[in-house]
């Protein structure tokens, strides 16, 4: 039993403050080094907008791309009893351990114009994927697709399925069944995987930068565009877009967490 | 007009192989101890489960017959399942949960929500119509999974332990409204119970149901009256011996025989109430009454008496009073004498 309230172990005190530290600061630097006076003029800056945009078009279809094809896999491997299922569960969450960058270059051999599906791509349909604003989502559903794998099998197995028998015997429809019981009992999953996956594709830089470069206005997400700041030396720009960054991921995180999560 | 069904199913080790038929209006109850297959007969019959052989009928339509093909899914079925934690969609309000079937058959919002709230009314939770299932209370939720059920206008009406969850204090009001709202209701109903009280109050046909075979069907009275199985003998309270008559004798044991009050020939069953048994240390004196030595298994309390299981070459429980516990140090391990009038004993064909 721990009584709440309980007086913090003086062992424990000193690694979580050090810890707290090591999360806070960086954050609380960033704030602290907030070009003030400048920040109208780099806000307004000519390639400010198309950057923000790219970021959060990239970001949102990477999420519809996951929901609709990560959900599928979740539903595969939650609801039936495919021979492999265990071996396709490992394959998929691969990503989540994988290198990004390994990610960016494991694309370009596959879909690379010389690559394995590109080469077909290119004959067949004239198509290229890499440099392209294709590419950025490409990369971004390959790194952030497994989140919502994992949340909505989870979710799914959690249900009870008796639920969806005594509908059935309602009458319902198997469609029926899925959109008034099944989904409303699986929209917080749903909607975990979907936060953590737009928020990892907001973030996506390695897999990126490797498969569809940073050219701006295509490719160049507000990660590279940081990144492209820093190495370039405008310290200043970096530290606003790190911020801006935080603020919409941020926002994002609380909005839906207030009308979907449940966990104020 | 008749709901006719055999049943077959093998699932790793378990089979079972039970026909049953229904009229309307009257409540089928089906009764066995766990594990005997009583909710797969509800399965079977919603069609949740697909039959391995056998058939099901209800007023001449084939509903489920695999050697034909035919398996007609749940949703066809027409049936309304209420179970022991009710299992309400959580997040839909009382009113929703009874509106559902009438939505999902394609009736508008308002018609539904107006009759669903017709059918919360008639089970006495209409002020509820509002509440999550997370704020009812067990026998609320009862009444709301019951409406749900009827409000769908169903053929077959399945219950599976419908008041199991209920705490004993809640449990005799909801009986008797469930009682009342079965008997309002034209259609067929299986309610399955592993509780005898609640199966002899209820059922107008009783069907016992052990290891997936029928063992015994009838009215409640003949039930009680005529049990055919040890399990049924224990739930009307009875003591049962199989045995071979001839006369007025049946030989129960190789070494045993009981005395009848009447002319009986052939395999019998043999039948007497525990109150009917006299224990002794020494065996007793007159010779119209049936005795058996044995020792004694167990001794507990039942209800102002206290049962005594004795062992031996016919095994009886017997209840005593607790004067005649402590004046004949009644204990586990102790030999005693059981003994039963002749004209105390049932005898009826096995």
């Amino acid at each position: 039993m721990t009584t709440p309230g309980a007086r913090p172990h003086p062992l424990l005190v000193a690694p979580a403050v050090t810890g707290l530290i090591l999360l806070l600061a960086p954050v609380a630097g960033l704030v602290a080094r907030l070009p003030w006076i400048q920040l109208p003029q780099i806000l307004s800056a000519e390639s400010m907008l198309p950057t923000l945009r790219l970021s959060l078009l990239t970001a949102t279809l990477t999420t519809a791309v996951s929901l609709l094809c990560g959900g599928s896999i979740g539903w595969l491997l939650a609801r039936t009893t495919l021979p492999g299922r265990a071996l396709l569960r490992g394959l998929v969450t691969v990503p989540l351990v994988l290198p990004p960058v390994v990610g960016g270059i494991a694309l370009l051999v596959a879909f690379g114009r010389n690559g394995l599906v590109g080469r077909w791509l290119d004959e067949a349909f004239g198509v290229t994927l890499p440099f392209t604003t294709a590419a950025v989502v490409l990369a971004q559903t390959f790194v952030s697709m497994p989140f919502v794998v994992v949340s909505i099998e989870g979710t799914l197995r959690a249900v009870d399925r008796r639920h969806e028998d005594i509908a059935a015997t309602l009458g319902a429809s198997g469609w029926t069944t899925f959109r008034r019981v099944t989904l409303p009992a699986i929209v917080p999953g749903v909607v975990a995987g979907a936060v953590l996956c737009w928020a990892r594709a907001l973030g996506e830089f390695g897999a990126t930068v490797t498969f569809a470069g940073s050219f701006p206005g295509t490719t160049r997400t507000l990660s590279l565009e940081a990144y492209a700041a820093i190495t370039g030396g405008d310290p200043r720009t970096a530290v606003v877009l790190s911020v801006l960054m935080i603020v919409v991921a941020v926002g994002v995180l609380a909005a839906l967490r207030d009308r979907w999560l449940g966990l104020r | 007009m008749t709901l006719s069904a055999h049943l077959c199913l093998h699932r790793d080790g378990f089979s079972l192989d039970v026909a049953l038929s229904a009229v309307p209006g009257e409540i089928l109850v089906m009764l066995g101890p766990n594990g005997a297959g009583k909710s797969t007969v509800l399965a079977l019959l919603a069609g949740l489960l697909r039959l391995d052989a056998g058939r099901i009928t209800r007023d001449g339509e084939v509903i489920a017959d695999p050697a034909a093909g035919v398996h007609q899914p749940p949703q066809h079925r027409h049936v309304g399942l209420v179970v022991q934690d009710y299992l309400l969609f959580p997040h839909l309000s009382a009113l929703e949960n009874v509106a559902f079937g009438l939505r999902a058959r394609g009736v508008r919002r308002a018609a539904a929500r107006a009759a669903a709230a017709g059918w919360l009314a008639r089970m006495g939770v209409r002020q509820l119509a509002g509440r999550r299932p997370g704020q009812l209370s067990g026998g609320q939720a009862q009444r709301v999974a019951l409406a749900r059920a009827l409000a769908a206008q169903p053929r077959l009406l399945l219950l599976d332990e419908p008041l199991a969850a209920l705490d004993a204090g809640a449990r005799p009001a909801v009986r008797a409204d469930l009682r009342r709202h079965l008997g309002e209701y034209g259609g067929y109903t299986v309610l399955v119970t592993h509780d005898p009280l609640e199966a002899l109050v209820i059922a107008h046909q009783i069907v016992v149901l052990e290891h997936g075979r029928v063992v015994q069907q009838g009215r409640p009275a003949e039930l009680a009256r005529h049990p055919r199985t040890d399990y049924v003998a224990r739930l009307v309270g009875l003591n049962l011996i199989r045995g071979l008559a001839a006369g007025r004798t049946a030989t129960v044991a190789a070494d045993a025989s009981v005395a009848l009050a009447h002319d009986a020939s052939g395999p019998v069953h043999v039948a007497f109430p525990p109150s009917a048994v006299t224990l002794s240390l020494r065996r007793p004196e007159s010779s119209a009454r049936n005795a058996w030595p044995g020792r004694i298994a167990d001794v507990e309390r039942h209800g102002d008496l206290v049962r005594v299981t004795v062992d031996g070459t016919v095994p009886v429980r017997a209840d005593v009073t607790p004067l005649a516990v402590t004046e004949l140090s009644l204990r586990p391990g102790v030999p005693v004498w059981a003994s039963v009038k002749a004209t105390e004993i049932r005898v009826y064909p096995a």
